[in-house]
């Protein structure tokens, strides 16, 4: 049996706004063994970047909830404390690289910045490591690149020095969001490609946050749906495609152009997605859902197990509806 | 027989890289470098390529919301580059566009009735109740009601937004539309609507569209034709089917294995191109792709490989040159 690295138990994270207190994340129980890859989909509004960014403790809001990284309580720990795993045991990779990155300190300077705050290495050390950690991310020339700025690389090139940042104390977990989505597809190929090839080498496990479908079947093991702030459905990336339980994963599915299909029209979700916070009665998907039933609207199904590791967030799957009818 | 619409010659575009006090033009960015296609009545032409190539400045060029710096744009047997302003606001009437970013292309400060009025306004086709009439049409055509003409633009979700954005671009009964990326920004679910809305309207209105999209698979469902471009020129021009079947082109070739498939089942060999696409500020000697490419020939630094006919499709590369 493989050991959890991170689990998130009935992780909410509420924003406090001018609408009233907002639950981003309700919810939301992960589990992400070692050396595994869990991916994250959903639309924008979602909350999907929230619960990232909560196991990292980088949010504003209030969590409720428990996150266990490697037998550490995250919630409980100070702000120190944290420090020391933030970067160093678990790293994060951001959409938009040159955002990410300081305009007016060079490559070099940042990630030996990385380095140097958690590991007591000499100068020169520093400097090598950097080096090779730029050439393990497949960039050319790492010798000069250390002295450029960020506005001199090219998208993909930003990425990859993001990329080397995370993986510059070998960190246990790297979470990335929307990695490649600013990205040409040619250039998005190298960067899943390297991601790959870092997780086969360094066994780090991956929480990939993304919104497209191909990506997660080229990257994952396992996959989260998420919907309104809630996983509506779990299992293994063979299933999600192959056997999708949940109403709303397979009209996503069903909705995406391939290159593989030639139909005529594309089958599409009615309505739109619900902006957060729009809080209501029973299932979040309710409102778009074809299926839709009574107890859909009046109340709120649980994720219960459909078959042997795969859950579902829906009453068409649900033993208990029977019960409470 | 296909009739053409709209025929383009050697087209170029180029931005000049101005420095100094003088403001002294030092350089062009040449981002769109000779093209040349058709577009035939009733057809949707695809144009692909990543981030840089040109493909957003040959539809804007097309309109000629940019003028070109070099070429023709034939409109039904009329050149349209170099009209006088007057005239050219007439033949616009015919072809119109959808944007990218359905939250900046509306005014914020006009109601979604003004800003679909604002076409029949310019162009005084309706007035009066009539105008009142067309905008309640038109709001119904793209799945909208009448309801929604006094609210604003900040109201709507980004689907129903670009809805209002097809609105607009119907207005005049166009016969073109060129559709820049008009899913990019959407969510999976409401890409799907819009698509579908898209091929309704073709079919009802007999619309030609030429869709400018980097996404493949979007691209390869709405289209019948599509071009692929790398760098400011098209490198291959052909039927879908023939294009995603047997890609000629190295760069297409790259292009197609590099987009992710989303059955877990198909493992697919994969070209990675090493590095980035050069500037086209300074683009590199001979064919433009040879940078990257993997089955580079010496002819390929020195020569531009023009687009030439290979069986019924076009393709610009020396792999495929007559000896």
């Amino acid at each position: 049996m493989k050991r959890k690295l991170l689990e998130m138990k009935a992780l909410k994270t509420y924003f406090h706004t001018s609408e009233g207190v907002i639950p981003a994340v309700d919810g939301v129980d992960i589990t992400i063994y070692e050396g595994e890859t869990v991916g994250i989909v959903g639309e924008s509004g979602s909350g999907k970047s929230v619960t990232s960014l909560t196991a990292m403790r980088l949010t504003q809001g209030k969590v409720e909830g428990s996150v266990t990284f490697d037998g550490k309580d995250i919630l409980a720990l100070s702000e120190k404390e944290m420090r020391t795993v933030r970067g160093n045991e678990m790293a994060m990779i951001f959409q938009e690289p040159m955002t990410s990155l300081n305009p007016v300190f060079t490559i070099g300077d940042q990630i030996r910045e990385a380095i140097r705050n958690h590991r007591k290495v000499s100068r020169s050390e520093t400097k090598e490591r950097a080096i090779e950690l730029l050439r393990i991310v497949g960039i050319p020339r790492p010798e000069q690149i250390l002295y450029e700025y960020p506005h001199r690389l090219s998208g993909g090139m930003r990425q990859r020095v993001m990329i080397a940042m995370a993986m510059a104390c070998s960190p246990k977990l790297l979470i990335a969001d929307e990695p490649t989505t600013a990205l040409d597809v040619t250039i998005q190929a190298q960067i899943l490609e390297l991601m790959q090839q870092l997780k086969a080498s360094e066994g780090t496990s991956i929480l990939l946050i993304t919104h497209d479908l191909g990506v997660v079947a080229e990257m994952c093991d396992r996959v989260a749906v998420m919907y309104g702030g809630q996983i509506v459905e779990e299992c293994d990336v063979l299933t999600l495609f192959t056997n999708p339980k949940h109403p709303y994963t397979q009209g996503l599915i069903k909705s995406m152009p391939t290159l593989d299909t030639n139909e005529r029209r594309l089958y599409s979700i009615k309505g739109s997605v619900p902006p957060p916070g729009s809080l209501r009665q029973g299932c979040r998907f309710s409102p778009r859902c074809e299926y839709a039933q009574d107890i859909c609207h009046e109340r709120l199904p649980q994720l219960e197990t459909v078959e042997d590791g795969h859950t579902a967030r829906c009453w068409l799957h649900s033993d208990a509806k029977e019960a409470i009818q | 027989m296909k009739e053409p619409l709209l025929e383009v010659n050697n087209l170029k575009k180029y931005f000049p890289i101005k420095k100094g006090v003088f403001n002294r033009t030092v350089g062009q960015v040449k981002a769109v470098d000779g093209l040349k296609f058709t577009i035939y009545k009733g057809e949707t032409l695809g144009l692909v390529g990543e981030s840089g190539c040109g493909k957003s400045t040959t539809g804007r060029t097309l309109l000629q919301l940019l003028r070109p710096t070099e070429g023709e744009i034939i409109y039904e047997g009329r050149n349209m580059v170099g009209l006088p302003p007057e005239e050219l606001r007439k033949m616009r009437k015919d072809m119109q566009m959808v944007f990218q970013d359905p939250y900046a292309s509306l005014d914020p400060r006009m109601t979604v009735g003004e800003l679909i009025a604002e076409p029949l306004d310019i162009h005084q086709t309706a007035t009066g109740k009539e105008r009142a009439r067309r905008v309640d049409e038109l709001l119904e055509i793209v799945g909208l009601s009448s309801r929604h003409a006094d609210r604003y633009g900040h109201e709507f979700s980004g689907g129903q937004r670009q809805r209002i954005g097809i609105a607009r671009a119907l207005a005049l009964n166009p016969k073109l539309i060129v559709a820049d990326e008009p899913v990019s920004a959407l969510d999976v679910s409401i890409q799907s609507q819009i698509i579908n809305l898209l091929q309704d309207l073709q079919e009802q209105f007999k619309l030609t569209y030429l869709f400018i999209a980097h996404d493949l698979s979007v691209v390869k469902h709405i289209s019948s034709r599509i071009g692929v471009m790398y760098l400011g020129g098209i490198v291959e021009l052909a039927d879908k089917k023939d294009l995603f079947e047997a890609p000629l082109h190295p760069y297409t070739q790259a292009l197609l294995s590099a987009v992710p498939s989303p059955n877990p089942l198909i493992k697919k060999e994969r070209i990675v191109l090493q590095g980035d696409v050069p500037s086209p500020a300074n683009p590199p000697s001979g064919c433009s792709f040879h940078t990257r490419c993997l089955a580079c020939m010496d002819v390929c630094r020195t020569d531009k490989p023009e687009l030439q006919d290979v069986g019924g499709r076009y393709v610009a590369c020396h792999l495929y040159a007559e000896v």
